[in-house]
């Protein structure tokens, strides 16, 4: 045993009972912020990883977009499946009320196994659709009614009936994501490219990719493939201000629950400074026999992390305990109508807990140094003068 | 002065350079100032958000809107709506609501057409601007999507019903007047106004009949008992009532976890004052020896719990007014419109939130501070004096 650490201890048994009394505060504060810290970063994580699989569930991990042939595309490594789309804005009418949708057409036979839609009904086969629950609700309509589909874009301007085709809602999917339980309109090719006349082929392809595929080598070997006619975008591309958005939002809650570190930090130094006044003789002695500067401080330190970096790692073991028993068994409801789950999700990083413990062994490293710098820089004479 | 407060304050502006007493108790005054400043901004941010939303709304929407329950025209001749309008006539306007596809060029998108006679206040910031026939004030994202700018034509055309012939096809067009920008997607994307007349024309209205009436002024409530079947009367808040419960149940999660922040800093109160009565036990028992009250020791370190109370109060407050006020003037912080409702953060000043979280902490510190000074009456001065 090294003797700053001896004295590091024995500095702190000896403290009279109320400086102990504080140091457990100062242990309250850390392990409250690290417990806050990894239970509000799990909750952000796991809704977005919720968020992020519903999209990538919608819109497959990569799209390419302009006139491309699906078979150049399914020859590459790593693709899992592909979906080749038309998408138009189009209407939908019942009666009369209409709603302008986005309609998307795409190959029916493979919808099944490329998108992840939680799906009431069948997907659509010829003159059939498939349509989100808002639309339905607000339309009135469920499985099995009729409605009317057509593309005014498509009619030229000249007189004419609207060329409307009459189709049978074959499903309705619940995504709960942005607004597309009410933008979403699912058709066959079939139908889409009577719909579509002014269109002459496809709008693009969706891709999605085998697990542990790295996206973005993929996007270089398709844009070495088919050029610069094209473009190519991942999932995140398309998503861009949502994830931008989490990403702040993950940011704003680390800043601001580091101000929970920082106040304990405060409690922290506190803490520390009072020992220091109490043990500047002991200090001042041991200055006397030759105890370098930063032994002193290395004392403090080691005095700071004794008693803040438990109540971090108390509070870090809480945090994780609470994520992995929500997880089990979803104890902490959350109303089902406003966030599409159940239960409360929690998701851990590794990333994130190294974040937290860096953070808060920052602060009470911070809050010790300052806290011990006055006394490792001491006079050994005022030291010894302030001994009474 | 009295003894108590004279003793406090010396205890808290200490002659002595690098007074422990008085270090602890500024360091516990900027812990709390920094947890009430969390406090009071996360306040703020939610009223904010709320009376942003809710300007937005009722400025667009009217205080509220008089409709036929299955959303069919309404005769303005009407007897039992004839007499209502009569005696309100000044906070009543006439509207025409319906679906149309907006063209240039090649760009089509559906609208949400509202035909009415004056701009809402939000657009025009002049609640009287009227608009004339032949043109249109359209939302920014709408005008981006479209590739359009002020003073472009566009065409509206109107999805014929089915029934009707091919000639009651009817395609307008009008000139953009102004392009609007409310931060609010669902009217930026998708609503665009034109004068009552072209909207009567368009959708095939006769000259007195309406879509609906909105409401104008805020103070007539008992419009909604003079209303009967077939008509119903509906605010922007019922309207909208979900986005408001969303609001509220948001609202817990972040109290709680920025009152951490300020229970961090409440902690360190008790450890600071716990603190100074070990580090000034001397003196107290100096002073019991001499017959001071133990009461009157007590209010001294009650004086100075008080005294953290208030100035983190006042540091806290003004450090929060001052962040609001900075963001409120110079629009620092940005957030993504396409996600949030608004493009910044709503700062506002909610006196009646701020007012509580002041009385509030001022009391648990009060408790904090209260809660160490038991020791006082267990301090023997015998022992006190004895340890020095």
């Amino acid at each position: 045993m090294n003797w700053e650490k001896k004295v590091s201890k024995r500095f702190s048994e000896s403290s009279r009972r109320q400086v102990w009394f504080s140091g457990l505060f100062s242990m309250i504060g850390m392990g409250v912020g690290c417990f806050a810290m990894i239970v509000s970063l799990s909750v952000m994580n796991g809704f977005e990883t919720l968020v992020h699989s519903k999209l990538k569930g919608f819109e497959g991990d990569l799209r390419v977009s302009g006139q491309v042939s699906e078979n150049d595309i399914s020859e590459l490594d790593g693709i899992e499946i592909v979906m080749p789309f038309m998408e138009r804005r189009g209407v939908i009418e019942d009666g009369n009320d209409k709603r302008v949708v986005s309609l998307k057409a795409v190959d029916v036979a493979k919808m099944a196994q490329f998108y992840n839609l939680p799906l009431r009904g069948e997907s659509p086969k010829i003159s059939e659709v498939v349509i989100g629950q808002d639309l339905a609700y607000r339309l009135g309509k469920d499985v099995g009614d009729e409605i009317m589909v057509y593309s005014p874009i498509d009619q030229s301007f000249g007189f004419g009936l609207t060329p409307k085709t009459k189709m049978t809602i074959s499903g309705i999917f619940s995504t709960r994501i942005l607004d597309y339980d009410d933008r979403f309109v699912f058709l066959s090719l079939h139908d889409g490219k009577k719909l579509f006349k002014r269109k002459s082929g496809l709008d693009g392809i969706d891709i999605r990719v085998l697990k542990n595929i790295n996206i973005s080598s993929l996007k270089y070997n398709l844009v070495q493939k088919l050029g610069d006619s094209v473009a190519i975008q991942t999932w995140e591309d398309l998503n861009r201000s949502l994830v931008e958005a989490m990403k702040m939002e993950r940011l704003g809650t680390i800043v601001i629950l580091s101000l929970i570190f920082l106040v304990a930090a405060f409690n922290l130094a506190a803490t520390l400074s009072l020992i220091s006044v109490q043990k500047i003789k002991e200090v001042g002695i041991l200055k006397a026999m030759g105890a370098p500067t930063e032994s002193i401080q290395k004392i403090i330190i080691r005095m700071g992390f004794n008693r803040s970096g438990k109540g971090a790692i108390c509070g870090f073991i809480l945090g994780i305990l609470l994520a992995l028993v929500q997880n089990k068994f979803g104890w902490i409801p959350i109303p089902s109508d406003i966030y599409f789950i159940d239960a409360l999700p929690m998701v851990l990083f590794p990333k994130d807990l190294y974040t937290v413990i860096f953070i808060s062994f920052m602060f009470i490293l911070l809050a010790s140094f300052i806290a011990g710098r006055k006394l490792a820089h001491t006079q050994i004479k005022d030291a010894l003068q302030w001994a009474k | 002065m009295p003894f108590n407060l004279r003793l406090a304050l010396r205890y808290l502006f200490s002659p002595n350079k690098g007074s422990f007493s008085s270090t602890a108790s500024w360091l516990a005054i900027g812990g709390l100032s920094i947890g009430i400043t969390a406090l009071m901004l996360t306040a703020s941010i939610i009223h904010g958000f709320k009376q942003v939303i809710s300007e937005k709304l009722s400025s667009f929407e009217g205080q509220g809107r008089i409709q036929h329950i299955l959303g069919n025209q309404i005769d303005l001749t009407n007897p039992t709506l004839d007499s209502l309008i009569q005696s309100y006539s000044k906070s009543f306007s006439p509207f025409v609501r319906g679906v149309c596809m907006v063209r240039s060029g090649a760009h089509a998108d559906g609208v949400l057409i509202e035909g009415i006679e004056s701009l809402p206040k939000a657009i025009s910031g002049n609640p009287n601007n009227k608009i004339i026939p032949g043109e249109i004030v359209v939302g920014i994202g709408l005008a981006q999507e479209l590739k359009i700018e002020k003073g472009d034509k566009v065409f509206l055309q109107v999805f014929s019903s089915g029934s009707s012939s091919p000639f009651s096809r009817k395609i307008k067009p009008v000139m953009v007047k102004e392009v609007f920008h409310s931060g609010l997607q669902e009217y930026d994307k998708t609503l665009a106004y034109i004068h009552l007349d072209d909207a009567r024309d368009l959708f095939g209205f006769e000259n007195n009949f309406v879509s609906g009436m909105i409401l104008n002024d805020a103070n007539i409530s008992m419009i909604r008992k003079e209303i009967s079947y077939p008509y119903f009367y509906e605010s922007w808040r019922e309207r909208h009532a979900l986005l408001f419960e969303w609001i509220d149940i948001q609202r817990w999660p972040a109290y709680i976890m920025f009152g951490l922040i300020a229970l961090v800093g409440i902690v360190n109160i008790i450890a600071a004052i716990a603190m100074i009565i070990t580090e000034k036990s001397g003196q107290i028992g100096i002073l019991m020896a001499q017959g001071t009250q133990r009461s009157t020791l007590k209010s001294v370190f009650m004086i100075q719990g008080g005294f953290i109370g208030l100035m983190g109060g006042t540091i806290g407050g003004l450090l929060s007014m001052i962040i609001i006020w900075a963001q409120l003037k110079f629009e620092i912080l940005k957030i993504p419109a396409e996600i949030y409702f608004m493009d910044q953060i709503p700062f506002s000043f909610d006196y009646p939130a701020f007012g509580l979280i002041l009385i509030i902490t001022f009391i648990f510190c009060m408790v904090a501070s209260w809660w160490p000074t038991k020791v006082v009456t267990a301090l023997n001065p015998a022992i006190a004096l004895g340890y020095e």
